[in-house]
């Protein structure tokens, strides 16, 4: 009941907000529509007024020459010339000085030609000198310059300026408005959550928990509410109903405690059964008080907000960080510069894997908010500092700072849902963690992209340091005390060299890594975040284009993962959502083989972000199921801990596998040759899933 | 007005403020390039109509840094479009050749057009600087190498003014949007908390109502519907058991 009353609130919500946001979109373009024809039509006329005055040079060496201006040879090819030189110039015409057309492209309307013989336009021929006003004529900004030889007026020529030329300013920018569009819908989804969702979920959940307790005939009293709910009237008079047959029940026990202590003689004779009725009344329902306990879903959903902001500020960059290291490339001996293209990409990945282990211990001695604060406060330094990169040898430096940061909040904040979630919410409670992570995903490259474009590179890390600190106000919300720590969780440690060596030569757990986990990390790093921006720059796109193409993967994950999570339920739907999953996204690159156009990237980055959305959650869980033995033998935290942390290798492997394919036959290729691989990738796995072994018995923890 | 609905319409100012934020700096940075554009193209045709010249005079066999007739078309060029600061004309060393303006005509090309006339080969180039920056076009000879560079100067400053005409009115434009789209959707959503409100004060109605067939006829309404139910059927049979007892105990003492 909770959770659909709560979704149709959700959506009539976010819906009336983005009916007014497309609405105030519609608006302001057409708004701005009309800004540019009054700002633009005087730069379109001077510039078309430059063009015509090279057109008038000709026309009058030409008279100097001897030939009549009515019988000029070659004019039609000049207007043939200039059309496509300059397109939205789309009507030529030279008339006389009576406005007779003498020379004409493309044919000259009645409403032009009416124009062309109006009176201020043969005015002008007395102002040989001054630059002409453009005149709106039907679909045409008409601009006209007199041809005047030695005082004496030969005519006009006429050029006509498409007014499509302001509607495809509007329309050019659709592609971003429709972004700024989808954008704005999970910003109001993250709004709405952070800012009234939990509020209104954590009330919801308390009415429907005060209603079972009713129905379930649980009428103590007792259970402590944390702050003031959303609609705590209705809850309190839910709760003022139990209190009273609470009441009821105490005032009658007391009777019943009354008349037992009166003399045997002054006893009612119903005092027996009436006690045996009491009886049966605490066996159907509770009465009493009831112990204090809390709820720590309040907390819980106070990591999202800082989260998806501080995931925010890494994933702008996502868009043009390869781009902006080709721009301060400096030559490296022994490393071709398609390979130092990669590295920052490479070592940023490299120190998250690395640094996980090591920051999740970090996390456990500091506590989660402090790791927070110092990874997005170190975060923001290294987005300061890689704005300001000379090279790309101190951006290598700066990026490790931002990885060391990526690391330390991302683990803190993993820490931080375990901590205040049980083993029966645990699942649920990561679904936070994912979703925010998510919604990042989708709008970080696309914005990352519009704003490089447009603010510059520089300038969009700059947004990011500020993103990252506005994440430190947000972190400084969490609570600073620590949940009680839960015996079913191991602490957090570094994998040993020893579980890392026998983990490596365990046939069932190198079958889901090797050949699942970290093909789908070599191919989301190598192919989406290096491969495919550059390919999409040095096609002629933009790095907006290129956030839009990395937005399809992020929007192709919200939408698939629900429900390749829906579908993973036996071990053998698991490891074909895996395989088939590997398969799809290794398609999304040999989708090039058939076309390399932006249309191409698009349905390869669709295919990429459905596969991986149905891999990857599969992945995690066919560990435990594959690995039974192991996690018997050396914990499930040890087997876990290796298979994060050769995974997230995959990620630092992937940009320099890339790297390596472009060094040898281009991007085009390159895109074909990974996606290729990991096709190969999925199909061994299928086949060496084909005939899974019996159950392993794990032993249970005590 | 409760705090969930101050909080909802807090989203509705927010995603709104992005929305429209966002709209409003893409329009202006729409218009920038193409404002530039415009101009850029304009000097470029320019450029390429002193460079046909240019052709002319080195096919009739003279040398390049020998044009008598140069200096004064170069000045002509300049005073016909009040936007070029001044023409320069460079070799692909960055030595000058000729100058609209005297004082540069002995200075050497600045490094930053040198660098991007150099990046550019011979495509046209720009090249942006705080106060002046300047339109290239590159001078090929018969064989088609490059020989040398026209460079045309424009102020930022002009340009910088006539955008920030175009941005205040861009911002005025979506501050008004912004306001009436704010307006709306905070009505919207608290329309949409009142139909939440509604649901809450039906079940209030329900659990304060004294007559247990108007309380179910009330319920019925509600989305809690079954909640409600169950809840009251518990409830009530508690209360019928207690009051039963009750009733036994008393009966039973004023026997």
């Amino acid at each position: 009941m909770k959770t659909h009353y709560l979704r149709s609130i959700y959506l009539r919500l976010a819906g009336v907000v983005m009916l007014a946001v497309v609405l105030a979109l519609v608006a302001n373009a057409f708004l701005s529509h009309r800004s540019f024809e009054r700002a633009l039509s005087p730069e379109m006329a001077k510039k078309v007024a430059t063009v015509g005055a090279s057109v008038r040079t000709l026309v009058l060496r030409a008279v100097d020459n001897g030939i009549a201006f009515d019988a000029l040879y070659g004019v039609e090819e000049k207007f043939n010339e200039i059309d496509n030189e300059i397109p939205e110039v789309t009507y030529f015409s030279i008339t006389n000085t009576q406005g007779e057309v003498l020379y004409q492209r493309p044919s000259t309307s009645a409403e032009i030609g009416a124009h062309l013989k109006s009176a201020p336009v043969l005015a002008s021929l007395g102002r040989p000198d001054a630059v002409p006003a453009p005149v709106r004529v039907g679909k045409h900004y008409m601009v006209s310059l007199p041809i005047v030889r030695d005082g004496q007026a030969l005519g006009l020529l006429h050029l006509g300026v498409d007014v499509r030329f302001f509607d495809d300013l509007v329309l050019e920018m659709m592609y971003d408005v429709v972004v700024v569009l989808l954008v704005s819908l999970f910003f109001t989804l993250e709004l709405l959550h952070f800012m009234a969702g939990a509020r209104l979920e954590q009330a919801l959940g308390a009415l429907g928990e005060t209603f079972d307790r009713g129905a379930a005939g649980d009428f103590r009293s007792g259970l402590r509410r944390r702050g003031e709910l959303a609609f705590g009237s209705v809850i309190r008079l839910l709760d003022g109903t139990m209190a009273r047959v609470n009441a009821a029940h105490a005032a009658l026990v007391e009777e019943v405690e009354a008349a037992r202590r009166a003399p045997s003689h002054e006893r009612p004779p119903g005092l027996a059964a009436t006690q045996a009725r009491l009886q049966t009344l605490a066996a159907r329902f509770r009465f009493g008080r009831a112990s204090a306990t809390t709820s720590n879903e309040g907390e819980l959903a106070r990591v999202r907000a800082p989260l998806f902001v501080f995931i925010l500020a890494e994933e702008l960059t996502r868009s043009f960080l390869p781009g902006y290291v080709k721009e301060l490339l400096v030559p490296i001996p022994g490393l071709s510069p398609q390979i130092v293209v990669g590295l920052p990409i490479a070592l940023f990945m490299l120190i998250v894997a690395l640094g996980q282990p090591y920051f999740g211990v970090l996390a456990e001695r500091w506590g989660t908010r402090k790791t927070m604060l110092c990874g997005a406060a170190v975060a923001a330094a290294g987005f300061v500092a890689s704005a300001m990169a000379h090279s790309v040898l101190d951006l290598l430096l700066w990026r490790s700072l931002c990885a060391v940061g990526y690391a330390m909040v991302f683990v803190a904040a993993q820490a931080y849902v375990l901590e205040h979630s049980g083993a029966g919410n645990r699942a649920a409670s990561f679904s936070t963690f994912v979703g925010a992570i998510m919604v990042a995903t989708v709008c970080g490259p696309s914005i990352g992209g519009i704003l490089a474009d447009n603010l510059g590179v520089r300038w969009t890390f700059t947004v990011a340091a500020l993103l990252a600190l506005a994440s430190l106000a947000s972190i400084r919300q969490l609570p600073d005390r620590r949940a009680a720590p839960d015996a079913s969780r191991p602490a957090a440690r570094v994998p040993k060299l020893a579980e890392v060596g026998s983990l490596l030569g365990n046939r069932p757990f190198m079958i889901v890594t090797a050949l699942a986990a970290m093909p789908a990390k070599i191919l989301l790093t190598g192919l989406c975040f290096y491969l495919m921006p550059l390919y999409v720059t040095s096609t002629g796109g933009t790095q907006a284009m290129a956030g839009r193409v990395l937005m399809t993967y992020g929007v192709m994950v919200v939408l698939f993962s629900p429900l390749a999570a829906r579908w993973a339920t036996t071990r053998e739907r698991m490891e074909w959502l895996v395989g088939g999953g590997l398969l799809l996204s290794g398609m999304g690159g040999l989708l090039l083989l058939s076309g390399g156009d932006m249309l191409h990237v698009f349905g390869a980055m669709a295919l990429v972000g459905a596969g991986q959305s149905l891999s990857i959650s599969a992945q995690s869980a066919l560990v435990s199921e594959h690995c039974g033995k192991a996690i018997g033998e050396l914990g499930e935290g040890a087997v876990f801990g290796v298979y994060r942390l050769l995974e997230r290798l995959g990620n630092a492997i992937g940009p320099l596998l890339a790297a390596a394919l472009v060094m040898a036959w281009g991007y085009r290729t390159g895109f074909i040759a990974l996606g290729g691989f990991v096709c190969v990738c999925g199909l061994l796995f299928v086949m060496l899933t084909r005939h899974p072994q019996g159950p392993v018995p794990v032993p249970a923890r005590g | 007005m409760d705090s969930t609905q101050r909080r909802m319409i807090a989203v509705a100012v927010a995603v709104c403020a992005f929305a429209v934020g966002m709209a409003g700096l893409l329009n202006f940075f729409k218009y920038r390039a193409t404002a530039r554009g415009l101009i850029e193209q304009r000097l470029s045709f320019s450029g390429r109509s002193i460079e046909n010249s240019i052709q002319s005079s080195l096919a009739l066999g003279l040398q390049f840094g020998d044009i008598a007739t140069l200096p004064a078309m170069l000045a002509r060029e300049r005073e016909g479009d009040d936007l070029i600061l001044g023409i320069d004309i460079f070799n692909v060393d960055g030595s000058p050749l000729y100058s609209t303006d005297p004082a540069r005509a002995t200075q050497p090309a600045p490094a930053a057009w040198h660098g991007a006339a150099r990046k550019a080969g011979d495509q046209d180039w720009v090249s942006h600087g705080d106060t002046e920056s300047a339109v290239g076009v590159a001078l090929q000879n018969s064989l088609g190498l490059t020989i040398g560079h026209i460079a045309l100067r424009y102020s930022e400053e002009r340009v910088r003014q006539s955008g920030q005409a175009v941005a205040r009115d861009l911002a005025l434009n979506s501050l008004l949007v912004f306001t009436v789209a704010s307006l709306l959707s905070s009505l919207a959503l608290l329309a949409v908390m009142r139909r939440l409100a509604r649901d809450m004060h039906t079940v209030e109605d329900v659990l304060r109502a004294d007559d247990p067939l108007r309380a179910e006829a009330a319920g019925r309404r509600s989305p809690f519907r079954d909640a409600l139910t169950r809840f009251g059927q518990t409830v009530r049979s508690a209360e019928a058991e207690l009051a039963d007892a009750r009733a036994q105990l008393r009966r039973g003492a004023g026997a």
